[in-house]
């Protein structure tokens, strides 16, 4: 007795169908090789260029070179060279005839917190026009940091602070000619009120005395009224005068006012200003002082 | 529910803002108040120096700012005895000494010992000065800053009893210390007390060696009372060694210096000696 093995019924084309399985699994995975390079640009043609930078702080593999705000390309290498590190750039091919030589990088973050990117300024208008070739150089901007750019502000800042509190502390002193003058003004504001008063009575006087003259005789009398007219003219107008300076003097205890609010503001903001941290340190702090205790105090009074 | 409560407590303050601005302010303003009364002592303005240092004395006491109450105190002592107001001066110290509660450091409390002890002096109250000074040295380790002050207050109060050799002692002291601590209005001080004791053991030479070496620090300092003590001490050097001209033009010098100054007694006493 004979026994011929045959294959199941259900096993039956069961190669066929494996052979398609892998090549339908082989061809998916191929389209998403495929899939994955063309969004990594690798059927794209790239032409590399660099720029060297003192610190490559914040600049990695793989990290998007922007212009205008596109993705043109990404960077491929960070080497360290003499001169601090080298930069490689990929930039598409596409986009290649917008970046003149005279090109500037410079790294940037969206925001405080964003990603950051390297973004590529074309040049200045009168730059060179011409795209940048394969292997070219472009410069790089080193951007300044927030504490960088916080001294900078302080270190032009501090002269400025100090000049308003060396003028307030002018205005301040007793001795200073700020407040000698802005006394003597006081006094002499002061003294012209009865400086008025007695030009006024002069002035009545003198008109007395040419009533009294006018009186003289009829010769003198005739005479006399074109003086008098011209002498009453001058005391019309010294009258006047007169006049004019009560107002000016009406408004100098205003000005007067002003003056000692405009050196109080200004104390006030200048001990202000000496107490944020952008001065304070550079400000040598004031201390409570003691009059030296002189062994000799008493000395020549015994 | 009840942590979620203590996570905003906590959150709340957290924003909560330290009353430090009125605090600056208020030490602002009391410094302000010492600056002006500086002013006023260098403008000869006690009275209006007196009020400065009471106000930054008063605004230091709001703060309890201890070594600032010190500094006030210490400053309003030294122009109301200036003023001749001297039970004024004891009560402004009293700020310092009747305050348990607050802890000063030595050197501030040797300082007020030594004030007494200028007080008493000032109202030769010798026993009462000798006890100050005591307690000021008690005060004073070894780099003390008023160590050389108290040696040169204990040789006047020598002086003041006749004991010259012991003044001579302290002044010497005075005089090594202040060189060591680099305090040259005590240098001039002990140089002048050295000179006085030379005077008074009638040793001219060595009388105006010391003296002119007080006077030429005190020059550097421009302390016209003490170049008037130092001119008129010279004088008296002068005069015991024979020399009654080159002693009239010191007296004379010492009576411009203090006129000019308006140091009334300095300027009698030349006065005085120039009538002999």
């Amino acid at each position: 007795m004979t026994h011929n093995p045959s294959a199941p019924r259900r096993f039956r084309g069961i190669r066929k169908q494996v052979n398609m399985f892998l090549l339908t699994a082989f061809l998916g995975f191929a389209g998403l090789v495929a899939l994955v390079a063309y969004k990594q640009g690798m059927f794209e043609s790239h032409t590399g260029i660099h720029f060297y930078a003192p610190d490559a702080t914040g600049i990695n593999k793989g990290m998007a070179v922007r212009l205008h705000g596109v993705l043109v390309g990404t960077v491929r290498d960070v080497e360290l060279v003499e001169r601090g590190v080298r930069v490689r750039l990929g930039i598409n091919s596409d986009y290649i005839q917008r970046l003149p030589r005279g090109s500037q990088a410079r790294l940037t973050r969206e925001g405080y917190v964003g990603a950051a990117s390297i973004q590529i300024l074309p040049g200045a208008p009168g730059s060179d026009r011409t795209p940048v070739a394969e292997g070219e150089e472009i410069r790089f901007i080193a951007q300044k940091g927030m504490a960088e750019m916080l001294d900078e502000v302080r270190q032009q800042m501090t002269p400025a602070f100090q000049e308003l509190r060396r003028a307030a502390a002018e205005m301040a002193n007793p001795d200073s000619d700020f407040r000698k003058s802005v006394t003597a003004l006081r006094e002499l504001i002061e003294e012209l009120p009865p400086a008025t008063r007695e030009m006024r009575e002069l002035v009545r006087d003198t008109h007395r005395a040419v009533n009294m003259a006018a009186r003289v005789g009829a010769q003198t009398e005739r005479e006399l009224p074109l003086l008098s007219g011209k002498v009453s003219a001058t005391l019309d107008s010294l009258n006047a005068t007169s006049a004019q300076m009560r107002d000016v003097l009406g408004q100098a205890p205003e000005l007067m006012r002003g003056s000692g609010e405009l050196v109080r503001d200004t104390q006030e903001l200048t001990q202000a200003a000496r107490r944020t941290w952008l001065l304070r340190d550079y400000i040598e702090p004031s201390r409570m002082r003691t009059l030296p205790v002189d062994s000799f105090e008493s000395f020549g009074k015994r | 529910m009840r942590g979620l409560f203590i996570i905003l407590a906590m959150m709340l303050a957290g924003c909560a803002q330290p009353p430090k601005a009125n605090t600056a302010a208020r030490q602002e303003a009391a410094l302000e108040a010492n600056r002006k009364g500086e002013q006023y002592v260098s403008r000869g303005e006690l009275e209006n120096a007196a009020l400065s240092y009471r106000e930054a004395l008063r605004l230091s006491q709001a703060l309890e700012d201890a070594d600032a109450i010190a500094a006030n105190a210490i400053n309003l002592s030294i122009v109301r005895q200036r003023q001749g107001r001297f039970a004024d001066a004891r009560a402004s110290l009293g700020a310092v000494l009747e305050q348990r509660n607050l802890k000063f450091s030595n050197t501030r409390l040797a300082e007020v010992s030594l004030r007494h002890a200028l007080l008493d002096l000032d109202e030769r109250n010798l026993a009462g000065a000798q006890d100050w000074v005591t307690k000021a040295a008690g005060y004073c380790s070894e780099r003390c800053p008023v160590g050389a002050a108290i040696h040169n207050v204990r040789a006047q109060l020598a002086l003041q009893v006749g004991r010259t050799a012991e003044a001579a002692v302290a002044a010497r002291s005075a005089h090594d210390a202040s060189r060591a601590s680099g305090d040259r209005p005590e240098l001039a001080n002990a140089l002048r007390l050295l000179g006085i004791t030379s005077l008074r053991d009638r040793q001219a030479a060595s009388a105006t060696s010391f003296l002119e070496q007080a006077l030429a620090i005190d020059r550097e300092l421009g302390a016209p009372r003490k170049i008037a003590l130092d001119l008129l001490a010279l004088g008296q050097a002068a005069a015991l060694g024979g020399e009654r001209e080159t002693a009239r033009a010191y007296y004379a010098r010492a009576l411009a210096v203090s006129e000019a100054d308006r140091d009334e007694a300095a300027a009698a006493e030349a006065r005085a000696l120039l009538a002999q």
